[in-house]
Parts: structure tokens; sequence; C-alpha cells
């Protein structure tokens, strides 16, 4: 085997296992270029289309998203990166000293195969930046299935190059997502500016009535439910719930020189999720501007009748920059499951089940949906860590328990898990609340349910003689 | 060199944002818009490597 070919599929040294060493942390730069890059994305013109498809009104929309991402900031900031800096482990490592390896691989399967889901999404809207332009038929609205074998293939060719690209590591995808994020969030302002001739403004007053009259009428389209402000502040705050309070950012945020890194965040989620989301939605209302009848969300056909070529090349490597860390941390996740497999090979593998999930574009339809759950299934793990980090020695028991005490199977994380999701489908199916509401009870029950199984569990262990 | 380089690479980002507020002004059309879009986002990619250093 040539050098060069031993040096691409060689795993890359990331500390999968073992505490990032001090040498190797990164300054606030790598994180506002990873955050920017990351969260202003091509799923960005999923989300702001999509607002408007469920209706919510303009001060809705514009204070909702305020108040959502702050509180998503601050979460990251205060919950988050304390620790991740604290012990610099990956999620999964972390999990593992908290619940044993075994217990753990049944969560790291669940936490792969929704990243998987969200990195098709990426996928799928790159794709549209090959596909639209070689004419070929779009889904419309509502359509689970795809439109033709064509789409099929190319998704499917993107989702592979994207693999590949974040199998070789954070170092090369960090780089490209530096170079290409000041250049995306200005693009993102473009596709906003630009629109406002379109849509008959032309001074801050027209804005407002434009605002609530054409942009953000409130009228839902069949098949979806009204969003109020409330909506839309849980879904900024909580969108990315697997990542600050799920602890999914663990795993970036153990390359951190400090906590306070974790504002960085803000660089994401003001730029991409207020900006670009309002942005994406001026390009929505443009396109309903122009034929009311076109409701479908296609982001390479938005973009492209403002910004042209330029906005389409911006569709394909949003959705790249994108995939490519959510492929690395399902690579991470996969990898847990048996640590002797390389990461190379597993984020392969991962970004092809991506692939095969993109090519189903009702994934992308509802994406808000999907978004949600991804949060809602993640983020009790999140509650557990946290509980373990702050309260297992004031209340008198052993943090890292599995670990301490040499056992592979420690059921009370798992078990808090489960029965918190449970609680949370109760609340879904029978008292009638909405998902993008569960996440926050669901992330407390399963921190209370996991420190009062531990008390009870530790007991037992401890008057039995056992001693960690 | 790379001094030069990055200024070069943030101005091209402000023309893009000016030609759009000119494009929003009415002064622009969108047509002259997209080509001066385009363009910006070529330099950009040329010009952004040679001044963005590779983290180690």
């Amino acid at each position: 085997m040539s050098d060069n070919k031993k040096h691409l599929i060689e795993p890359v040294e990331e500390f999968e296992r073992e505490p990032v060493p001090e040498r190797c942390t990164r300054g606030l730069r790598s994180f506002l270029g990873m955050f920017a890059g990351e969260h202003v994305a091509g799923t960005e013109l999923l989300i702001g289309p999509l607002f408007v498809v469920h209706g919510v009104s303009a001060f809705d929309l514009l204070a909702g998203l305020l108040v959502g991402n702050l509180l998503a900031v601050l979460t990251w900031t205060y919950v988050t990166a304390p620790i991740a800096v604290k012990h610099r482990l990956t999620l999964y490592f972390q999990l593992e000293k908290i619940g044993g390896a075994s217990l753990v691989k049944i969560y790291n399967l669940a936490n792969g195969v929704l990243w998987c889901c969200v990195a098709a999404a990426m996928i799928y809207v790159s794709a549209t930046a090959v596909a639209w332009p070689l004419g070929m038929t779009m889904p419309g609205l509502n359509d689970w299935l795809p439109s033709g074998l064509g789409l099929s293939l190319i998704v499917f060719g993107t989702g592979l190059l994207f693999a590949y690209l974040a199998a070789r590591g954070y170092a090369a995808l960090s780089h490209f997502a530096n170079i290409a994020a000041p250049w995306m969030v200005v693009m993102f302002a473009v596709f906003g500016i630009a629109s406002l001739p379109e849509l008959g403004i032309a001074s801050f007053s027209d804005f407002w009535r434009v605002a609530n009259e054409s942009i953000w009428p409130g009228q839902v389209q069949p098949g979806r439910i009204k969003f109020t402000f409330w909506h839309v502040m849980f879904f900024s705050w909580f969108g990315n719930m697997a990542w600050h309070w799920g602890m999914g950012d663990l795993s970036i945020f153990r390359f951190a020189k400090k906590s306070s890194y974790g504002f960085a965040s803000a660089a994401g989620m003001f730029f991409g999720h207020y900006m670009a989301w309002i942005c994406a939605g001026l390009l929505y209302a443009v396109q309903i501007h122009r034929n009311s009848a076109d409701v479908a969300i296609t982001p390479a056909s938005l973009v492209f009748g403002i910004a042209g070529w330029a906005g389409i090349i911006l569709v394909f490597i949003a959705g790249w920059t994108t995939a490519n860390p959510i492929i690395y941390r399902a690579g991470l996740a996969f990898q847990s499951l048996h640590p002797r497999w390389t990461r190379f090979h597993v984020t392969l593998a991962a970004g092809v089940v991506a692939s095969v999930v993109g090519i189903f574009p009702g994934l992308c339809s509802k994406f808000l949906d999907v978004a949600a759950l991804y949060g809602l299934a993640l983020c009790p793990m999140g509650a557990v860590i946290f509980a373990d980090h702050y309260f297992m020695k004031k209340f008198g028991m052993v943090d890292f328990y599995a670990e301490r005490a040499g056992l592979r199977n420690w059921w009370p994380p798992l078990a808090a898990w489960l029965l918190a999701l449970a609680a949370c489908v109760v609340m879904n199916k029978v008292a009638g609340v909405q998902i993008f509401f569960l996440g926050l009870p669901g992330w407390f029950a399963a921190g209370v349910l996991y420190l009062v199984m531990s008390k009870f569990a530790q007991r037992r262990l401890a008057d039995g003689g056992f001693k960690v | 060199m790379k001094k030069i380089a990055a200024l070069f690479s943030w101005l091209i980002l402000a023309g893009m944002l000016v030609s759009s507020l000119l494009c929003a002004g009415k002064t622009l059309s969108i047509e002259v818009n997209r080509l001066i879009l385009l363009a910006g986002t070529i330099l950009w990619f040329v010009t952004a490597p040679l001044w963005m250093k590779r983290s180690s």
C-alpha cells in the first residue's frame, strides 16, 4: 500500500478514549468558525420556510427567535461547556464511565442513528443544488417518496462525498468550515437584503407592514399545526437540544481552553438561527409572491431567483459544512460500540446510512418535527451526565460509578433515560403536549430519576459490603 | 502578502453586501447583482485559503 493511501485510511488521533491534553486545546476562533459554519447551514433554508408553512406571525417569529436563541447560548455556556472542559472527554466515553460499556451501547446506537437522520436532511439540501439546475423534478411540500431515480442517485452520491470528508477528521472539516463561514453569513444576509424589493419593501416602515401581510401572514398550510411565540421560542432553544442540554457538544468543547468559549455558540445562534431563518423566510415569501401555488420547499430553487449561481453554491456548501460534523459525531457514536473499529471506517458507514435516509424528501418537509424528536430522544442522557457531575457527591453518592465499580452494566442511567422518554410519550399521547414542549420536562425527569435510582442502587450495593 | 489577501477577501464580502443593498435600493438590477455575487464567491474561495491558517 502506498504511503499516500495509508494516510487516507489510517485513523486520525482524536482522543476518543482519553482526555484531550492541554496542548491540543483550541482557541476561541476555532469555535466561532465551527459554530458559524455548523449553524449557518443548509437546513436553515428548510426551517425558515417551514415556520411560514406553520402560520407563525411576524411578532411571534422575531421575538420567539430572539429569546429562544439567547437561552440556547446560555445553555451551551453554563450547562455543556463547564462539564466538557472539566473532563475533556467525548459524550460517549463519559457515558461509559457513568453507565458501563454495555448499557451505553444502546444509547450510542440510538444517538448515531438519529444523527444520521439529521445528516440526511443536510445531504438532501446539498443534493438539490445539483439536481435542481439539471432540471430534475423536485418533490412537493408533502411528498414522502423521492421524485425520481436521478434525484435519488444524486442524493446518495452527495452523501458518499460528505462521508469521506467527515471521515478524514475534525481538523480537515474545521478548516473548511472556517473558510466558508464568513461567506455563508454574508450570503444569507444577501438573500434577505436582495429579497426586499421583490416584496415591495423600500423602508423600515414598509418592512413591518409587509412582514405581517405577506411574509409571515399567519396562514397555516393544510396538515400543519399553528405555531405561536412559544413554539418558535422552544424550537429555537431546543432545536439543538441534543447538543447542549443533551451534552452532544462535550465532544466539541472538550477541545476548548475555557468554558466561556460556550459563548461562541452565539455566532451560530444569531447569525444562523436568527438571521438565516428570517432571511430564508423572506426567500420563501418571494417564491409565493411570484407564484402563490408554488409552496414546495426546494432550497436550490428558493435561492436561485435571488442570488443565482452563487446561491446554488451556497446551498451545496451550507449542507456540506453541517453534514460534516454531524456524520463525524455519528461516527464517534458508532465507534464506541466497538472501540477497535477505526473511526475512519465507522464514519464512512454512518455516512452511507445517512445517504440512504436522505433519499426520502419527507424527512425534510417534516424537519421541524424531526429536529424536535431528535433533541427529545437524546437529551435525557445529558441530564444523567449533569446530575452525575454536580449532584452525586453532594448527595453522598459515587460519580462515574460504573468505571469505579468495574461494572459493564449499571442500570440507573439507562432506566432514567427510558422512563423519562416513556413519560414524554404519555404527556404527548394522553395530555396532548406537543413534541416541541416536551424537551425540558423530559430532561428534568431523567435527572431526578437518575439520582433517585442511583441512591437506591448504590445503597443496596453498599449494604452488601461493596466498596468503590 | 497574507495581510493583503485577507484585506482583499473582506473587501470582497463587503462588496457583495453593498451590491445587494444597491439591488434593494433598485440602483442595481437583480441580474447584475447575481453576477457580482458569483464573482465574489469565486474570489472568496480563491483568496481566503491564502490567509486562513489550517489548524494543527
